[in-house]
């Protein structure tokens, strides 16, 4: 019992300093994660089994392929080359990045995307005369929709995919659709929000119209192998379920593949820049602290108490899980989120009448991604993408970006209860 | 070290005939070669020590001229001293005393140091004219020894340093920085507050940074802009952009007690080539790395 206080206790803190920002968030997660040991709640082997090292590795994989990519320069040509396939029209500029981002962002990291194409949209809305605002809340709208697209594009789905044994192809075939009617939807309101502010002079879209697009792959023979690592990657991905090989070893045999191609100079500027240990580390101090609520026996305690929430029902449940995940994502973040509830949804296996507990994963991965969408403080990539309009004299206060934002994200939540719902609960 | 143990009375010598300059050197060459066992000869001593003093002129405001030259493989550090009953002219300028060293190729700082240990005797009038009216080599010799003229062991940043350089205040716009920096053709320019403390450091690479929007900045490259006018908001910022929002800060500081590998491994370090040398929060010079060049390597 005691146990099970201080794990709670250390939980609850760790969450309070996490939505706070009191302690850098790193170190406090990292610190709860060893405070779990050192009180004795469990033994330093059992905090790190509880590591989920298929998460782990598989994020450094695809750090290390995204640090590798951008090198290439491809991402900025793909901006580039999309502002020039809009003719310069800024609002068809608008939507077609928003189109673009979200698949990058399928497959790719979403702060590193954001870090990639906020500054080149604000620099063309610059050269076209408007305010690069509504370019910069579209993008990162698009971000956090595209990556909850795929196993790989946002870490709860990572999450999820590796707790329960979701392969890509899962993925795919059940979030991929939603998020596309999601993207749909999204667009539409967009178009209606913004498009009367998109007003520019045939002379200032002509300027974009003269970007010279030649040079900006810089670097052709590593943009040739990593689209083959790439191609490779998916392919490994899409043939899970044959060869049975894990998310991480695939991940990471591409990776290191995609090393021993590139230069050899640059792998350490690879492994110490483009690899985020801190976020890293995050995730290892979550996974022992959400693993010593488990082993304390607090989830099992937790698990009646929300099947009598929800009176046994299970469509219930699930719909509500959308809602629940979405709101709590948005102000303690996807990934903390995720982490609890997965154990805690792990648990509720015999409390329903239900051969699958499916629905209920594919709510908590839309609910959690979806979720960092309604605020400006939602996800990292909000974070880091306000971060830089600001730097640059383009400050939007959280009141600003929750009137966009709102509306889209609710929106995002009703079309997935929808899909949810008629898919798998009817 | 003191002084006066590298001073020989055989070696000094009070010249009465009104020679001239060259005679004086070559009278100098002389008196240590018939004293010392030298791989050179003294034509090819003399020659290198003109050479030497058409790259860099050694003769100080004080009227103390200390022409020198390093040798190959010589171990020792050599001095002879002339002083002119006469004072003469040299290069427009009066000199009252030559001193003439000789060194080691491969040893710099004593050279440094030697030098500064005879401008601080020029520096203190009585001494000096005391030495130049001295009656013979070994009174000469004596006073050195009574003055207690210490040969400091290391050299120290402010012995190389520029010392007060042009500072501009921090609320300057930075339109007064590159104006200043063009008349006065500074490339650095160490930054003060309004109670004279120093509080950074600016180039002319700050002022121009300002015309790079800062989302540029994150861009893997900008070789697709090509009728792109960055100075546009250069000339829009200049006026009220002020010189302490570009400045920047080294991440530790250079004093000028430092010695010079000091200095020097905070260059590296940094990655920086100029540091402004600051004693008690105030900016007392400027050091580069030509410095540490120009006065210690190839001195």
């Amino acid at each position: 019992m005691l146990k099970m206080l201080l794990a709670l206790a250390i939980f609850v803190v760790t969450y309070v300093c996490i939505i706070t920002e009191w302690i850098n968030k790193m170190t406090i997660v990292l610190l709860g994660g060893f405070l779990v040991i050192l009180c004795r709640i469990m033994t330093q082997d059992k905090a790190f089994s509880h590591i989920d090292w298929n998460v782990i590795f598989l994020l450094i994989g695809m750090m290390i392929i995204m640090g590798v990519a951008r090198e290439t320069g491809i991402f900025q040509y793909a901006a580039i080359r999309t502002a020039k396939l809009a003719k310069g029209s800024p609002l068809r500029i608008m939507l077609l990045m928003f189109a673009v981002t979200a698949a990058i962002s399928a497959v790719l990291d979403n702060v590193t995307t954001v870090m990639i194409v906020i500054p080149v949209m604000i620099l063309i809305a610059t050269e076209l005369g408007i305010s690069p605002v509504p370019f910069i809340i579209t993008q990162i709208l698009a971000s956090n929709i595209g990556g909850t697209a795929t196993l790989i594009g946002d870490p709860p789905n990572i999450l999820i995919g590796s707790a329960v044994g979701l392969s890509f192809l899962d993925f795919l075939a059940n979030l991929t659709p939603v998020i596309i009617l999601v993207a749909l939807s999204s667009i539409g309101i967009l178009y209606l929000l913004f498009r009367k502010r998109m007003r520019v002079s045939n002379q200032r879209r002509a300027r974009i119209m003269e970007y010279s697009d030649k040079a900006l792959i810089t670097n052709r023979p590593l943009l040739i192998k990593s689209a083959v690592i790439m191609a490779l990657l998916l392919t490994g991905f899409l043939t899970q379920e044959l060869t049975g090989l894990n998310s991480a070893t695939i991940a990471m045999s591409a990776a290191l593949f995609l090393l021993v191609m590139s230069n050899r100079k640059e792998v350490e500027h690879i492994i110490t820049q483009s690899v985020d240990w801190v976020s890293l580390f995050f995730f290892m101090g979550l996974f022992m602290i959400v693993g010593g609520l488990k082993e304390s026996g607090a989830i099992a305690k937790a698990v009646p108490v929300v099947t009598r929430a929800t009176g046994g029902d299970f469509r219930l449940a699930s719909l509500g899980m959308i809602w629940l995940s979405g709101v709590l994502s948005s102000v303690v973040g996807a990934v903390p989120v995720t982490a609890t509830f997965i154990p805690l949804i792990k648990g509720l296996a015999g409390s329903y009448r239900v051969a699958s507990l499916d629905p209920m994963w594919w709510s908590l991965a839309l609910g959690s991604c979806l979720g960092g969408n309604f605020t400006s403080l939602g996800t990292a990539a909000n974070i880091v993408s306000l971060g830089i309009a600001k730097r640059n004299g383009y400050p939007i206060s959280f009141w600003r970006f929750l009137r966009y934002s709102f509306l889209v994200t609710f929106v995002s939540l009703v079309v997935s209860t929808l899909y949810v719902g008629l898919r798998y609960l009817l | 070290m003191h002084l006066f143990n590298l001073l020989d009375p055989k070696l000094v010598w009070f010249e009465d005939q009104g020679l001239p300059r060259d005679e004086i050197l070559k009278g100098l060459i002389a008196r240590i070669c018939s004293h010392h066992q030298l791989r050179e000869s003294p034509d090819q001593i003399f020659r290198l020590v003109e050479q030497r003093e058409k790259e860099s002129p050694t003769l100080y405001p004080t009227g103390m001229a200390i022409p020198h030259v390093r040798l190959e493989g010589l171990d020792d550090t050599i001095i002879a001293v002339c002083v002119p009953r006469t004072p003469l002219r040299d290069r427009e300028q009066e000199v009252k005393i030559y001193i003439l060293i000789l060194t080691d190729k491969n040893v710099s700082s004593l050279y440094l140091n030697t030098v500064a240990a005879f401008l601080r005797i020029s520096r203190d009038p009585g001494l000096y004219s005391a030495l130049l009216g001295a009656r013979d080599p070994h009174a000469f010799v004596k006073l050195v020894r009574e003055a207690v003229i210490s040969i400091k062991e290391e050299v120290t940043v402010s012995d190389i340093m520029t010392a007060d350089p042009i500072v501009i205040n921090e609320n300057k716009t930075i339109k007064d920085l590159a104006e200043l920096m063009r008349e006065k053709h500074l490339y650095y320019v160490p930054v003060i507050n309004d109670q004279g403390a120093w509080v950074g450091d600016v180039n002319i690479l700050h002022y121009l940074a300002a015309g790079l929007p800062d989302y540029m900045k994150m861009m893997n490259n900008v070789n697709f802009l090509r009728a792109y006018e960055p100075f546009d908001l250069l000339y829009r910022k200049e006026e009220t952009v002020t010189v302490q929002q570009v400045m920047q800060k080294p991440e530790r500081l250079v004093r000028p007690d430092f010695s010079i590998i000091e200095a020097l491994f905070e260059m590296e370090r940094q990655k920086k080539q100029t540091f402004s040398v600051i004693r008690d929060g105030k900016v007392v010079g400027i050091i580069t790395a030509m410095d540490i060049y120009a006065k210690v390597v190839r001195a």
